[in-house]
């Protein structure tokens, strides 16, 4: 027999009980939704976290924290590792916002302007203004976006050229007044270790050590490597060289054990989708047990007239791959569709799923491979018969 | 020189529930090629069943059936399948013809199963339905046809694959007088003019006329076959057995 005349005659019998049909397509189309959804989610939150991860980390990069803070004559022993290109520190202050309305706390972070890319994971400093200027130098200052707007209704709050009066807590309590120079972006909140780098305001380290920090020392050092292959060793180096109270770790292995993190997730959210999979075969199993039953004499037909028991056992089977096929492919074709329709807010983020050839291929492969496995019990059933008793059937 | 299909010494024995039953006990005959055989008896003789095990639909417990010299109960599955295919043609009491197809593609399903490419089947399909005289009615469906219509198209789905044997099981059972007439000179002129053998198993004695020979089978085992010049004698026999 012919694949086409396979599916002729399958065709035709799945015309003929096509309520069944219906609702078999129909259950293969929600269950490959379902899966290929979750897995493009999946794959979708695995690239916007590695991403950002990558942008605001840089994967060259080995970070060293310490609460009592790293001193100038640590950044130059780091800046003496062979394969270091360069280190900046960064210091942070929490101060309090005075305003009429109240008081707010936030972040005060003292770092040089042309590193503020690097941590904020912005390309360039034309990326990260929103208005004004990035030239911070003395109090002249950067303020993030919940700073100079109302972070629930959006409203302008602060404008490039004001003056920003804070409370200092610290070494030296008192109260400062700084000068906007620039108003950034929004950058979601994630990005920054260890603070809301949209709650805090950005100064330069010079004018920081002068006004505001009583020691010269920084609470963050970011070691960059001349390459992101040589940074295992820089972080083995920078290790050697750090003081007992400092905590270095690489971002790269960090980003490495998050997305291990995530594509375990991303397979739990598969396996549970695919109970829909495991549902449809089961409809399968049961559509196709009845119809043996109930076209037991035409199997007697067929083999009376010369059809082998491999050709009923195939055309049940194909029967089983048009249904398979048709819902996967409308399934998928669905999954894509709602894909670009539908975003998913995810921390500040807009995702939606992304749905990868190895996303579709397996959206496709699985519910054939399953239906196809459903069925071949029922099948092998009808291959079987014995003609004469099949003829006789009632 | 052997014949074209050889009964020898052939058992059929089901067991019913752990009851064994004799549906045949040794039948022996032969039939020639281009003969018309009709097979009589009263129910439950083994008609059916010597039919099934000669179109190799069934297999026998003892004995052999040797067509065109081959012992088709040594055929594989496989085999016996090509043998259905290629070598018989069924008509049964019931027509069985598959309600969802049109005559014309109950008609091509024998060449389906044999690979036949689509026009080249239409074609032998529509040659085999003019020859029963139902060309006209080639995409009506099943439902649509009357009972000797539908039987004459499991004819034409008989003869379609150009077969060197047809087997016809009770197949004006269930027709009128009328159409069973009509049937049965479809049979008589596939016999005579295109030189088909037929085997008829049939209740209705007045069918025994269009054979050549007809065998009495009782209790599974053959009790005489009569010549064309007998039947007479078989018909007084029978009515007066009371079969």
């Amino acid at each position: 027999m012919k694949f086409s005349d396979y599916t002729f005659l399958a065709f035709a019998s799945l015309k003929e009980r096509r309520g069944r049909t219906l609702g078999a397509v129909l259950g293969v189309i929600i269950a490959v939704v379902a899966l290929s959804l979750a897995l493009g989610v999946g794959e979708s939150f695995q690239i916007a976290f590695k991403e950002q991860m990558e942008k605001t980390l840089a994967a060259n990069s080995v970070y060293i924290f310490s609460s009592i803070g790293l001193t100038e004559a640590d950044l130059a022993y780091y800046r003496n590792i062979y394969e270091v290109e360069d280190v900046f520190g960064i210091a942070f202050e929490t101060i309090k916002l005075i305003d009429p309305s109240g008081v707010k706390t936030v972040t005060l972070v003292a770092i040089e302007p042309r590193w503020l890319p690097e941590f904020l994971g912005v390309t360039s400093l034309e990326d990260l203004i929103e208005e004004g200027s990035y030239d911070m130098s003395g109090l002249g200052v950067i303020v993030g976006s919940d700073v100079w707007k109302d972070p629930q209704t959006g409203q302008k709050l602060r404008n490039v050229g004001e003056t920003l009066t804070v409370q200092v807590s610290g070494g030296k309590a008192k109260q400062i007044t700084f000068f906007i120079i620039g108003l950034a972006k929004e950058t979601g909140g994630i990005r920054g270790p260890g603070m809301n780098p949209d709650n805090a305001v950005y100064m330069e380290p010079e004018a920081f050590f002068t006004y505001i920090a009583k020691r010269r020392v920084y609470n963050l050092v970011v070691v960059v490597a001349k390459d992101s292959k040589y940074v295992s060793n820089v972080e083995k180096e920078v290790r050697a060289f750090s003081p007992p109270h400092a905590r270095v770790f690489s971002p790269a292995a960090m980003i490495k054990q998050v997305s291990i993190f995530v594509t375990a997730l991303q397979t739990i959210l598969g396996v549970v989708s695919s109970v829909g999979i495991g549902v449809t075969a089961l409809w399968v199993f049961d559509s196709m047990t009845i119809s043996v039953i109930q076209r037991t004499r035409e199997i007697g037909i067929l083999k009376a007239i010369g059809f082998k028991s491999r050709d009923i056992l195939l055309l049940f089977l194909m029967e089983a791959a048009v249904i398979s096929v048709i819902g996967s492919i409308s399934g998928v074709a669905i999954a894509m569709l709602l894909s670009s329709l539908v975003r998913i807010p995810v921390f500040g983020y807009t995702l939606r799923a992304t749905i990868t050839p190895s996303i579709t291929l397996l959206s496709i492969a699985l519910p054939i491979l399953a239906n196809l496995v459903a069925s071949l019990l029922p099948a092998r059933r009808a291959a079987s018969l014995d003609p004469v008793r099949a003829l006789r059937y009632e | 020189m052997s014949s074209f299909v050889e009964v020898r010494d052939v058992w059929k024995i089901y067991d019913m529930d752990g009851i064994k039953v004799e549906a045949l006990r040794g039948a022996n005959f032969d039939v020639e090629k281009g003969e018309f055989l009709g097979i009589v008896g009263p129910s439950g003789s083994g008609k059916s069943t010597l039919l099934h095990i000669i179109g190799g639909l069934d297999k026998p417990t003892k004995g052999e059936v040797v067509v065109e010299g081959v012992r088709i109960n040594e055929l594989s599955d496989e085999e016996l399948s090509e043998y259905r295919n290629k070598v018989v043609g069924f008509v049964f009491q019931m027509f069985y013809l598959i309600p969802r197809f049109t005559a014309l593609q109950n008609v091509e399903m024998p060449l389906i199963a044999r690979g036949v490419p689509r026009e080249e089947r239409r074609k032998r399909a529509m040659e085999a339905l003019e020859m029963v005289g139902l060309g006209d009615r080639a995409f009506h469906k099943p439902n649509q046809l009357s009972g000797g219509e539908q039987q004459r198209v499991a004819i034409a789905r008989a003869i379609v694959g150009k077969p060197r044997l047809l087997l016809a099981d009770e197949p004006t059972g269930n027709l009128d007088s009328e159409s069973a007439k009509s049937v049965m000179e479809v049979f008589k002129k596939l016999n005579r003019e295109h030189g088909l053998t037929i085997i008829l198993v049939t209740h209705n004695l007045e069918l025994v006329w269009y054979c050549n020979r007809v065998i009495r089978l009782a209790d599974g085992r053959v009790k005489r076959i009569y010549r064309a010049g007998e039947y007479r004698e078989m018909l007084s026999s029978m009515l007066k057995s009371g079969l």
